[in-house]
Formats: C-alpha cells, sequence, structure tokens
C-alpha cells in the first residue's frame, strides 16, 4: 500500500513539473503586457522625492505603553517582563513607558496584547513624525500665499493674515516638487535672466517680440515678480519659495517697458512658447477686447499639450481676455491673506479658481530698487494669482504626465477649497470653485471607511 | 528568484486545476471508516503586500469564515472543497495614476471566497506520519463605493479587489498524543492579486488597477488536532510568514491564525 501511495506521489510530481514550464512563461507575458510605460517614468521620478507613504511610520521594534495609576512600579516592571519585552525608558510625567519588543513579534500584535491587556490605558506604536517640506529661503515665512502663519504681511505694522488661509505649499511640495523637466513659460514683460533667485531656473534667454529677438531681459517688473512666484529657485537659502520647487522657467517677452503689448506680440508668443517645450503658460495680463488671433493662438497651444493660465483683471469689471477664453484658459481671481475675494478681482462666470494676490512678495530685477537694495518686492492683482496656478499645473504636470489638459484645469477646479462658502456657497463668479489647495490637488485623498457604501 | 516563486506558484494552481492540490493544513484523521467530512473554519491573517512595483507596501488583513467538504478519495488521500465569505482590509493602498490621487484609509470589503483544497500522507511510523498538502483560495471582493471627500463637486470611487492565494508544504504529525496530534507545517505560500479603483468626479474618470503580491512566501505552522470525538475534531493553527525588507521597508513576520471544527460521517 505504501508503495502504492509512493507511486502516486512521484507520479504527481512528475506530472507538475512538465506542466509547470509552459504556465509560467504564459504568466509572464501576461505580466509583461499589462505593465504600462509610463508608469516605469513614475517611479523613477517618484525616487528622487520621497512620497509620504515610503516614508517610516513608526519605530519597529518599540511600542508606547501607558499603564493604569493603579499599578505600582514594580507591578509595571513584571507586566512588561511577562510580555518578554525590556523597558527602554520612561516618560515620567506622562507615566509612558517606552517598550522594547521581542525580536519575533510585530508591533501591531504586540500594540494590540498589551491593549487587551485590562492594566494597561493604552497602547500604541512609537511614530515617528517627519519635517514637513518647509524651504529654507529667507524670505519665505514672507510667503502667506503658500504658508500662512497668521504673518504680518510687510513691514511691521502690516496687517496680520489668518492662519491656514494658503495654498497649501508644504503639503503639497511633500509629495512632489516636480522636476526640471518641466517648463512654465512666463509670458510677461521679461525675466530677470541674471536675478539670484531666477538664474538657474532660466533655461534660456527666451523669445523677445517686443524687439524681436532672442533676449527676454526685464525691462520693467512684473515679469520677474510672475517669474519668481511661479518658480523662483527654492531651498537656496536666500530669497523666495516658488510654488513649482523644481520646475524651469521659459521667459517670453510680449509686453513692453510700460507694461503694454500688442495681441500680435501675444500670439506669437505663445506659439513660440508651445513649441519650445513649455507644459504649462502664464498670461498675467489682459485686454477687453476678444479677437481671433488670440483664440487661433491659445487653441495652437492647448492642442500641444499645453496648460493656459490666466489673470481675471484689476478693475472689478468683467473677465479680461485671454482668461475669458472659458474653454483654453484657467481664469485666475485674486483672494487676500483672509481668504477674501479681493474687490477689485474681476469677476465673471469664466472665472476658474482664485489665489492669493494681495500683498505678494517676489522678486524683482536686481537693477529695480538700485544698489544696496534686495531685489524683492510686494505686490498686488490677480497677476499675482495666476502664477501660483501655474505653478500647481506644473506640479501636476510633472507628477503625471499621461493626463490631458482640460483633466488638468479640472484637478484644479474640483481639489479647489470654497473659501466663500458662507456668501456665495458652490460654484460662483467672484472665485469660481474657490481658492486652489496644493494638498488636495497633489497629495492622495483618503478614503475614510464610513465614507464608503 | 521571481521565478522561482512563478513556478512554484503555478505548480500549486495546476496542483488545485487538477484535483490534485493538498490543504494548507493537515485534515483531521477522518480513516475510521468515513469517507466524507465537513466543517466550518474561521481564519485570519495579516499579508504585508508590495504594489507599485515591488516599491511600497502596505498590510493587508482579511477575516475568512468557510465551509468545508473533504473526501477520502484514496487511502490517504484527502480532497475537498472550500466555500465562504471572507473580509479583506487594503490599508494604505494608493492610487497615484488616477487624475485625484486616493488612499485607502482603513476599511474592509466583503466578498466570495472559493478553492480547493488537499492532502496526502505519503509516510506513517507509529509516532509520526508526513504528508504534503495544497490549498488554493480564490477571493473576490464585492464592489465598494466611497464618496470622495474635500472636493468642490461630488465625486465617487469604486474599489473593486480580488486575490488568490496559493499554498502547499509538508507535515509533520506527532500521532502518540492521541486524541490530541500536534503537528508543524513548512509550506510556500503565493498570494497575488489586484484591486482595481475607479474615479468618477464629473468630467474626470479614469480607472487604476494595482497588482499586489505578498512579500512573504514561506510559511511556517504550528498547530494540533483535537479529537473532540469519534466523528468530531477540532484544529487550531498559528502561522507565521517572515519576510526580509526592500528599499522602502523593513523586514518583518506576517501573523496568521485559524480554527476548523470538522465532522466526518
Amino acid at each position: 500500500m505504501k508503495k502504492t501511495k509512493l507511486i502516486l506521489l512521484i507520479s504527481i510530481i512528475l506530472f507538475l513539473s512538465l506542466t509547470v514550464s509552459f504556465n509560467n512563461a504564459e504568466q509572464d507575458r501576461g505580466i509583461r503586457r499589462t505593465i504600462d510605460p509610463a508608469l516605469r517614468d513614475i517611479h523613477v521620478l517618484k525616487d528622487t522625492f520621497r512620497s509620504r507613504n515610503n516614508q517610516q511610520r513608526y519605530a519597529s521594534s518599540e511600542v508606547l505603553v501607558k499603564f493604569k495609576p493603579s499599578l505600582s512600579e514594580n507591578e509595571m516592571a513584571s507586566l512588561i517582563e511577562a510580555y518578554q519585552s525590556r523597558k527602554i525608558k520612561k516618560i515620567p510625567k506622562l507615566s509612558v513607558y517606552q517598550i522594547q519588543i521581542p525580536e519575533h513579534t510585530s508591533v501591531e500584535e504586540m500594540v494590540y496584547a498589551f491593549d487587551r491587556n485590562p492594566d494597561v490605558e493604552y497602547a500604541e506604536p512609537n511614530f515617528v513624525a517627519h519635517i514637513t517640506a518647509t524651504p529654507n529661503d529667507t524670505l519665505f515665512e514672507e510667503q502667506y500665499a503658500l504658508h500662512n502663519t497668521g504673518q504680518e504681511i510687510g513691514v511691521p505694522g502690516s496687517p496680520s493674515g489668518t492662519v491656514r488661509a494658503d495654498i497649501k505649499a508644504p503639503e503639497g511640495w511633500e509629495e512632489t516638487k516636480g522636476t526640471a523637466e518641466t517648463l512654465i513659460a512666463i509670458i510677461d514683460t521679461g525675466v530677470d535672466l541674471l536675478h539670484p533667485d531666477l538664474e538657474s531656473k532660466v533655461v534660456s534667454g527666451g523669445r523677445d517680440f517686443v524687439n524681436d529677438d532672442f533676449d527676454a531681459t526685464d525691462d520693467h517688473w512684473h515679469g520677474t515678480h510672475i517669474a519668481g512666484i511661479a518658480a523662483a529657485e527654492t531651498n537656496n537659502t536666500e530669497g523666495i519659495a516658488g510654488v513649482a520647487w523644481n520646475c524651469k522657467i521659459l521667459p517670453v517677452k510680449v509686453l513692453d517697458e510700460d507694461g503694454d503689448g500688442y495681441y500680435s506680440w501675444i500670439a506669437d508668443g505663445i506659439i513660440w512658447a508651445a513649441d519650445n517645450g513649455a507644459d504649462v503658460i502664464n498670461m498675467s495680463f489682459g485686454g477687453p477686447s476678444e479677437a481671433g488671433i488670440l483664440a487661433e493662438a491659445l487653441n495652437y497651444a492647448k492642442a500641444a499639450g499645453v496648460v493656459l493660465v490666466a489673470s481675471t483683471g484689476n478693475d472689478g469689471d468683467s473677465v479680461l481676455y485671454p482668461a475669458a477664453y472659458d474653454e483654453y484658459c484657467l481664469a485666475v481671481a485674486a483672494t487676500d491673506y483672509n481668504d477674501n475675494r479681493t474687490d477689485w478681482s474681476n469677476p465673471g462666470p469664466e472665472v476658474d479658481v482664485a489665489a492669493p494676490g494681495e500683498r505678494i512678495i517676489s522678486c524683482v530685477p536686481t537693477w529695480y530698487w538700485g544698489q544696496g537694495s534686495l531685489p524683492y518686492g510686494y505686490a498686488g492683482g490677480t497677476s499675482m494669482a495666476a502664477p501660483h496656478v501655474a505653478g500647481l499645473a506644473a506640479l501636476i504636470k510633472d507628477l503625471k504626465p499621461w493626463l490631458r489638459v482640460d483633466e488638468i484645469m479640472d484637478i484644479i477646479r474640483y481639489t479647489a477649497e470654497d473659501v466663500n462658502s458662507g456668501t456665495s456657497p458652490g460654484f460662483d463668479e467672484f472665485i469660481g470653485y474657490g481658492r486652489i489647495n496644493m494638498d488636495r490637488a497633489l497629495v492622495p485623498i483618503k478614503l475614510a471607511s464610513t465614507s464608503g457604501e | 528568484m521571481n521565478l522561482k516563486r512563478k513556478i512554484l506558484s503555478t505548480v500549486l494552481i495546476l496542483f488545485v486545476c487538477t484535483s490534485l492540490s493538498y490543504p494548507q493544513e493537515p485534515t483531521p484523521d477522518f480513516s475510521d471508516g468515513n469517507k466524507w467530512s465537513a466543517g466550518l473554519g474561521f481564519e485570519y491573517f495579516k499579508s504585508t503586500i508590495s504594489w507599485d512595483e515591488d516599491s511600497l507596501v502596505s498590510s493587508l488583513k482579511s477575516y475568512l469564515m468557510t465551509f468545508h467538504v473533504n473526501y477520502e478519495i484514496l487511502d490517504g488521500l484527502y480532497l475537498g472543497g472550500i466555500i465562504g465569505y471572507a473580509s479583506s482590509d487594503f490599508e494604505s493602498l494608493t492610487f497615484r495614476e488616477l487624475p485625484i490621487s486616493l488612499t485607502m484609509d482603513k476599511g474592509a470589503i466583503g466578498g466570495m471566497l472559493f478553492g480547493g483544497e488537499a492532502l496526502f500522507t505519503f509516510y506513517e511510523t507509529d509516532s509520526f506520519d508526513f504528508s504534503v498538502f495544497g490549498q488554493y483560495i480564490y477571493y473576490k471582493g464585492g464592489q465598494k463605493q466611497w464618496d470622495i471627500p474635500g472636493l468642490t463637486v461630488d465625486g465617487t470611487a469604486t474599489g473593486k479587489p480580488k486575490w488568490s492565494r496559493a499554498t502547499f508544504g509538508v507535515s509533520l504529525r506527532y500521532l502518540a498524543a492521541e486524541p490530541f496530534l500536534p503537528y508543524l507545517n513548512i509550506a510556500y505560500s503565493s498570494l497575488s492579486g489586484t484591486f482595481a479603483m475607479d474615479e468618477s468626479i464629473q468630467t474626470l474618470s479614469r480607472t487604476e488597477e494595482k497588482s499586489i503580491s505578498a512579500v512573504g512566501n514561506f510559511m511556517i505552522g504550528l498547530g494540533g488536532i483535537y479529537d473532540l470525538s469519534d466523528s468530531l475534531s477540532l484544529l487550531l493553527e498559528a502561522d507565521f510568514t517572515p519576510y526580509s525588507g526592500g528599499d522602502n521597508y523593513e523586514s518583518g513576520v506576517d501573523f496568521g491564525a485559524l480554527l476548523r471544527i470538522m465532522y466526518s460521517f
């Protein structure tokens, strides 16, 4: 009988050995087919920036236990020993023990075991806190728009903001800081190419359609200010932080030294930026008239996969063009340091979202204030609101390059914070869907068990 | 290493498909003239799973309630079927390919499971017997829908999980302490599956399917069968699955436990 069993066993093993190789080859082919090549790129990028989920959540061999106050020190020590654990230290003021758990057990098992003991008030892992991505730029604390701590906005005596009335930049940077592969075209008065906070971020001399050359140096101040908000060099121990921490700037000059520009220059600038690798175009300007040339240029850029961001205007009147081209542009209104809509921000059904635009500190050309002054200054307007959105669009595009332009625009709209819900709940013509929120737009949203069905 | 794992898991799947597979734990000795046995089981396991091409890990915690029917087809060879319900919690599984990234908080998803198991005792002495065994379980979770919180518009996410676990190994059982029969299992276990998450937010709509697989494969099980009567047996088992650390996670040990009561007839 035993012989029969042995023969049966050998037969089974032989049968399986013969069939294994065929099936394994099939399985491998199946796996290869399901891997999207785009995903490989994502992982490479994510390796560069440790995401929240990669971080250690708690100490792997320790738990924290608080015993009931009725227990004596000796009883607590015996109890710890009974769990084959060892006291590392006690936090006397809290009566909490930091305990080394046995090698063969996991933190979760020991927390469970201690928690079930009636002499234990609570047991929990020794969680790890991580610093949030706060840049070391010296003027970062002035940037309430990125991280509002309720600081004074400007010189001492200036008004203070409301805590967390901001776009949640540090939270968003925990997920991604972008890469140098993503380009934000600043179509404006040009950019100071030698500014210490922009020099390393500018990819080339750009294009100047006002003077028809390839030197988009700023002869105003506006474009430099806008470029700084969107993507100033960040964590370089000086100046300000840019929303798109690592993304690069493509300067395009379409406005002259007075801040004016013909639609023909603007259309040229949009098309040139789209043809020269721009992923996002910021347009912090506007005109009251619609024009075929502008619409066509915008259509060209959008079709090329460029996200277009424009400011709504600052005279409290209707939304200016190009922002009013709803189909092509994200139209950006301005809020202030208290998350209130500014009364000069142009309203209209075309408004998509808002961002801080009041008292925004950023770069100004090095020649602007003269020698001895730092090349930074405060400015206000929907012009300053738009580059916050352009920076966020660049980070999204960098993180998820497979998304279509319309999808990126919708992400920014749907993840905004309806900060005027008290007076105008839902979408409204003052701030559109709301003030942008980098945390919601970039960091995975938790699906709570209670929200399920 | 991956090839070996694939080969081994394929072996087991074939094993089951061809009705030549073996259960994860030794089936109680029902050989007192009884060919059939049936019973109920309860199992818990926590499995550390990797995803995104093994770059990230999280926990899969599952509770299984099972109904088993076994038949001794030849002397010492038992074949069985399993059907039941499982509740699986894919805590911290994160979907970053969706337009708006989502991550699972705690929240189990119930679903049906079915499978097969077999055991073959190939060597016996007065005090010990040696068996090979195998088990295959397939879990298909129901659809679970969440409202996506914090958006300016309504949005929903719908999760559809499934996994399968194939286990096979050898078992050494001590026979001299009847009615209690302690045993030791050493097994290879492969757990893999997918979690498809649909996101639908107005114009934004996309599905991301994430492949998951357990990082630990070699399992040690300690258990015992207690014969409550001639036809009623109780089985208890604890399983430990160690795994080595990767780039983003440390080494550890996964744990599982099962209880089964069987009636032979």
